[in-house]
């Protein structure tokens, strides 16, 4: 199997991938409490779950539709990339509850984010983060966005409806 | 037909999985489910990708079955065994069941090597057998961590 090398350096990317994780954890550690421990737990893990599904079916052959950070294999500042996502996950779950948004304009909150998303996702890919191929970009992952966070509303509710319910 | 088959053997997963008492709530099982696939993608692309030691087919239809296991097969009979060691059984009862599903997840893998969509190159059966004791014990210590996560903290003053 062919791998693909970017760079081999301590550079831009995993600079970026581990300020962006300490700005996530020192925003998450700030906002004031709102969830029961377990609750933000797997909000935060939902986010990094939802990183490693995509970065690990989308990024690998047969498709292999982008790399991320300096080459195809997997590196440790893959695995922080991964990470990265719990923060922001755990802000889209404490921004919708904190806002109390209604059902109804769910649709808005997701797009919003979409939006947020994709930008942030062009700031990463400039940084050398992402490194698309075979055609992938910016929009696909625009669908995909839209698709996740509307998954997360989803898991939302079923959290606050069933979260305590044992099986 | 390796989509198929690994989807019928989901599916009986799924049936066996909503069945049988867990003894956990249902944000323990979403926590367990996310760590369990966390650490099934990153060992399954970690021995593949960079060690080649099991690669995986690069064959589309083999790939959606091999996501099937990878997402649905192992973490769901992970946490049944991570649920039943923690449970109220005798401990006789808890490891024979454990000792069972240990025993499909070796199968599982067994069964992904006959359709074609891994393959042992430097790994054997012993090799998987201990990673699914490992996983399971490490598995079964998280979730008697996390069910007990929100019964400690500080005293509110």
């Amino acid at each position: 199997m062919k791998i693909n090398h970017y760079d081999n350096h301590f550079n831009a990317n995993e600079w970026f991938v581990i300020i962006s994780i300490v700005v996530g954890i020192l925003v998450v550690l700030m906002l004031p409490k709102r969830f029961p421990k377990k609750t933000s737990a797997i909000y935060l893990l939902c986010g990094v779950f939802i990183g490693f599904f995509f970065d690990h079916t989308l990024s690998v052959l047969p498709v292999s539709f982008y790399d991320l950070n300096d080459s195809s294999r997997v590196e440790l500042t893959d695995f922080l990339s991964h990470v990265m996502y719990g923060p922001y996950s755990y802000i889209f779950f404490y921004l919708y509850d904190r806002f109390k948004i209604k059902p109804r304009f769910s649709l808005v909150y997701i797009l919003a984010w979409a939006f947020i998303s994709a930008g942030l996702e062009k700031l990463f890919s400039h940084f050398g983060v992402f490194h698309y191929r075979h055609g992938y970009n910016l929009y696909f992952s625009f669908i995909i966005y839209l698709f996740v966070q509307s998954m997360w509303v989803a898991f939302y509710y079923v959290i606050e409806t069933y979260g305590e319910r044992k099986f | 037909m390796s989509l198929a088959i690994i989807a019928l053997v989901a599916w009986l997963v799924m049936i066996v999985f909503v069945l049988v008492p867990k003894w956990l709530t249902l944000t323990d099982i979403f926590f367990l489910y996310f760590i369990v696939g966390i650490m099934t993608v990153s060992l399954f692309t970690l021995l593949d990708v960079n060690l080649h030691w099991v690669p995986v087919t690069r064959k589309v239809e083999k790939s959606l079955a091999l996501d099937l296991c990878r997402f649905i097969i192992i973490p769901l009979l992970v946490i049944m065994a991570a649920g039943i060691l923690n449970s109220p059984l005798r401990a006789g009862w808890r490891w024979t069941i454990g000792l069972v599903i240990l025993v499909i997840l070796v199968a599982d893998d067994w069964m992904m090597i006959r359709l074609a969509l891994i393959d042992f190159r430097q790994w054997t059966f012993l090799n998987s057998f201990l990673m699914y004791v490992v996983f399971i014990m490490v598995m079964a210590w998280i979730a008697r961590w996390f069910v007990r996560l929100d019964r400690g903290g500080l005293r509110q003053p």
